[in-house]
């Protein structure tokens, strides 16, 4: 772990200069990267811009990059706050300009269907994408992640209090979701 | 089922994960599996991230191949590598807008300025204001219309887009086309103008019960009570020449009166004197005003065109500028002349029924090169024969209209010979001083200053007693010192003039004057002499300094040997006398 680490650390230092190492560094990231952007916006329709401009902002922010956690946590936690900001800067355009504008239902692309994967985590996530986006992230950090609520608050810089309203607003609709879905009544009757 | 949160919840909460994956201790454990049986909320949290375990790792959900790696990574690096320049593009045409947005605002309030508030502050609030905005003025790039016409009497427009107003109370403006004037409050008490731009020449009557005028320019107010001036708003100033009469100013300098014969510009802190010429000018313009604004354009318009074009038209004797030219006059009788160099003048006298409108066309003989009988005019008025045949060209300016009735008229003519006069011409002169003067003005302005001297010579032959000559003296020994090459002569008339007329006005650039010619002569001795006195005597004058140094230059070789053949003048012996003094 630590030897990684370091490699790790190597990469950043270089990556702040050569173009050679950049590359590097983010073919190391990008999966990380569009995994959390993918559970946080994979229906949306700015999925592909919001991968590129949460790279762009891992690189632009290395230099503020100390060490104290792996490359891959620290990419993960820009990547979110960048995601919120980009949805925080949407939705007050949208309010100014167009708010007559019904935002489309967001739906997540087609799947291949593999065995192992159940069809109720599928469904899970596809009703995730159906809150607010703060929400969602909450939930997304909560659930998929298990992040401590903690750890959430410092994460995506809110208060603690924040985070927890959030948390529970989003069961809350959760639920009302999947009770209104045909496919997990089934599962939800049995709680 | 428990539905209410409690204490154990928070702990249960917390540890879910650790649960999830059981690297939790038995007893921890036993505990936790205890409260999900009975708690609903924790239950669900339970179960809904048991089932979505593992996706952050596996990320099954995925699809592989959505977005091409290779293609973003690159995008991005270059992105990030090209990023300073856009961004400074960006921030650059930001300036650049935000700068457009703060010029285009403080261009509208500084129009907004002078459009409404300035002419608010002028007179707050006071009823029936009036506010007039005449001349192609524009301010800001946009034209300015007149919003309200003006109380005036007349409004009169002259030739070249000249407006006259004849205000209330005797006040008349004449105002320039390239001027902008502002005319406010007309139905009271005071008149007050705000010149803007341009010039304009105002004649106020001189009653007592008369309205005060005020002028306000960019750079200060002008008060009046009568008199006639003219004001010019001139590049970062306004110059204000006093025609006649007394103003008093208020710039930022404080207060100033400023009276006839003075020019005064409003950034100075005082009146400067008027130069013979500009008082020449402002003449004219006055006449010129005053013709007008005596309702001279009411009736009858009379277009005048001449070949070659481009000939002095004058009317009555007043200068009507340039043909083709037109002009109205109420006078049923009119004398023009039309006058080009080169050319003999043309003159008619013409009798004009009422609303009768005219077109005359002068066709002009060239003058032939040998000196010549000048053709009669209309009036049989003879000029003086003369033997000296530059004379000759000064025809071309004679005027002979009897307008204005001159005090030298029936002067008796007293002759007094200069030693140095070679015209020995003993006729009596029958034209006026004045037109003498206009005329030999008129050849200095043309740069033509043999015939200038010429005439300034004869007007100190035949006019010996006129107050005049004095002057006369002085501008002929500039001519002939600067222009013509004749230092001694020049001396002649300096120190006639330091001898006949001493304490006059003119005595410093007399004795300025000789001094130079005295240099050019190279009596070195003499020459230092009268600048010591000169030195001494004005302390304060323009040319002390000038003074100074050239007395630096040439004191060392005092001793240098003093020329002796200076005796073409007899005015030189008392050259010693002045100097002692």
């Amino acid at each position: 772990m630590s030897v990684s680490h370091q490699k790790e650390f190597e990469l950043v230092q270089k990556a702040q200069s050569q173009r050679a190492a950049q590359r590097e560094l983010l073919d190391y990231l990008f999966e990380e990267v569009r995994t959390a952007v993918w559970y946080i916006a994979g229906g949306d329709a700015d999925y592909d811009d919001m991968v590129q401009i949460s790279l762009l902002e891992i690189l632009d922010s290395l230099a503020s990059f100390k060490g104290k956690s792996s490359i891959k946590t620290w990419a993960f936690r820009i990547t979110i706050r960048r995601c919120m900001r980009h949805f925080k800067k949407r939705q007050r355009r949208r309010f100014l300009y167009l708010k007559w504008k019904q935002e489309p239902k967001n739906s997540l692309p087609a799947v291949e269907k593999s065995a192992s994967v159940s069809r109720l985590k599928e469904k899970i996530i596809e009703l995730f994408q159906q809150l607010p986006p703060e929400r969602r992230i909450v939930l997304i950090l909560r659930f998929v992640y298990q992040y401590k609520l903690k750890e959430i608050a410092e994460i995506v810089d809110s208060p603690l209090n924040t985070v927890k309203d959030r948390l529970k607003k989003g069961k809350k609709s959760l639920q009302k979701l999947m009770k209104s879905d045909n496919s997990i009544q089934e599962w939800i009757g049995s709680i | 089922m428990n539905k209410v949160k409690t204490k154990s919840c928070q702990k249960v909460l917390n540890h879910l994960p650790k649960y999830i994956q059981s690297s939790l201790e038995s007893a921890e454990m036993e505990f936790i599996r205890e409260h999900l049986e009975v708690c609903s909320h924790c239950s669900f949290e339970y179960k809904l991230m048991s089932n979505l375990n593992g996706l952050a790792v596996d990320k099954p959900l995925i699809p592989k191949d959505d977005l091409s790696r290779r293609r973003i990574v690159s995008e991005v690096v270059a992105k990030h590598n090209q990023k300073p320049s856009a961004n400074k593009k960006k921030r650059s045409l930001q300036l650049i807008l935000s700068g457009t947005v703060a010029v285009a605002a403080v261009a509208i309030v500084f129009a907004g300025y002078f459009l409404f508030y300035r002419t608010d502050e002028d007179d707050p609030g006071r009823k029936g204001q009036i506010t007039y905005v005449s001349g192609r003025a524009k301010l800001s790039g946009r034209e300015l219309k007149p919003s309200v016409e003006p109380v005036v009497d007349d409004k009169i427009a002259t030739r070249k887009g000249e407006v006259i107003y004849h205000l209330p109370g005797g006040t008349s403006i004449l105002q320039k086309s390239d001027s902008f004037v502002q005319i406010n409050s007309l139905a009271s008490r005071r008149t007050s103008l705000f010149l803007v731009q341009g010039s304009i020449f105002v004649t106020v009557k001189r009653q007592s019960e008369d309205p005060l005028v005020e002028i306000a320019t960019p750079r200060g107010t002008v008060k009046v009570t009568g008199t006639r001036f003219q004001l010019e708003v001139v590049k970062n100033s306004v110059v204000l020449r006093m025609f006649r009469g007394q103003v008093q100013v208020i710039t930022d300098n404080g207060k100033f009166q400023v009276a006839g014969g003075q020019s005064f510009n409003l950034n100075d802190s005082a009146p400067d004197k008027l130069s013979t010429r500009t008082a020449d000018w402002l003449k004219s313009n006055f006449d010129r005003l005053d013709y007008f604004a005596s309702g001279a354009d009411k009736s009858n318009l009379i277009v005048v065109d001449s070949n070659p074009t481009g000939a002095r038209l004058q009317v009555n004797g007043i200068d009507f500028g340039r043909t083709p030219a037109s002009f109205r006059s109420q006078d049923r009788k009119v004398k023009l002349q039309v006058a080009h160099k080169g050319f003999e003048p043309f003159r008619q006298s013409i009798i004009l029924q009422s609303r009768e409108n005219r077109q005359i066309f002068a066709s002009l003989n060239r003058i032939d090169t040998r000196p010549v009988v000048r053709e009669n005019n209309s009036r049989g008025d003879e000029f003086p024969e003369k033997k000296d045949s530059r004379k000759k060209v000064d025809k071309d300016t004679d005027d002979n209209s009897d307008k204005e009735k001159t005090d030298f008229s029936s002067e008796k003519i007293k002759k007094r010979h200069l030693s140095s006069r070679e015209d020995g011409s003993e006729t009596k002169p029958k034209k006026k001083l004045n037109e003498y003067m206009a005329a030999a003005r008129k050849f200095a302005r043309e740069n033509k200053w043999r015939q200038a001297a010429a005439q300034y010579r004869h007007i100190l032959k035949s006019f010996p007693a006129s107050s005049l000559r004095y002057t006369v003296m002085i501008e002929l020994g500039e001519i002939e010192l600067d222009r013509l090459g004749h230092p001694d002569r020049a001396k002649t008339y300096f120190q006639l003039y330091i001898n006949t007329r001493k304490g006059g006005a003119l005595l410093q650039e007399a004795r300025w004057g000789k001094i130079r010619a005295l240099g050019r002569l190279g009596k070195r001795k003499e020459e230092i002499g009268a600048l010591k006195t000169f030195i001494a005597d004005y302390p304060s004058s323009y040319q002390y300094k000038k003074a100074r140094h050239r007395l630096k230059e040439i004191q060392p070789p005092v001793s240098s040997s003093q020329k002796e053949g200076d005796t073409s003048t007899s005015s030189t012996s008392q050259k010693p006398d002045k100097t002692k003094k």
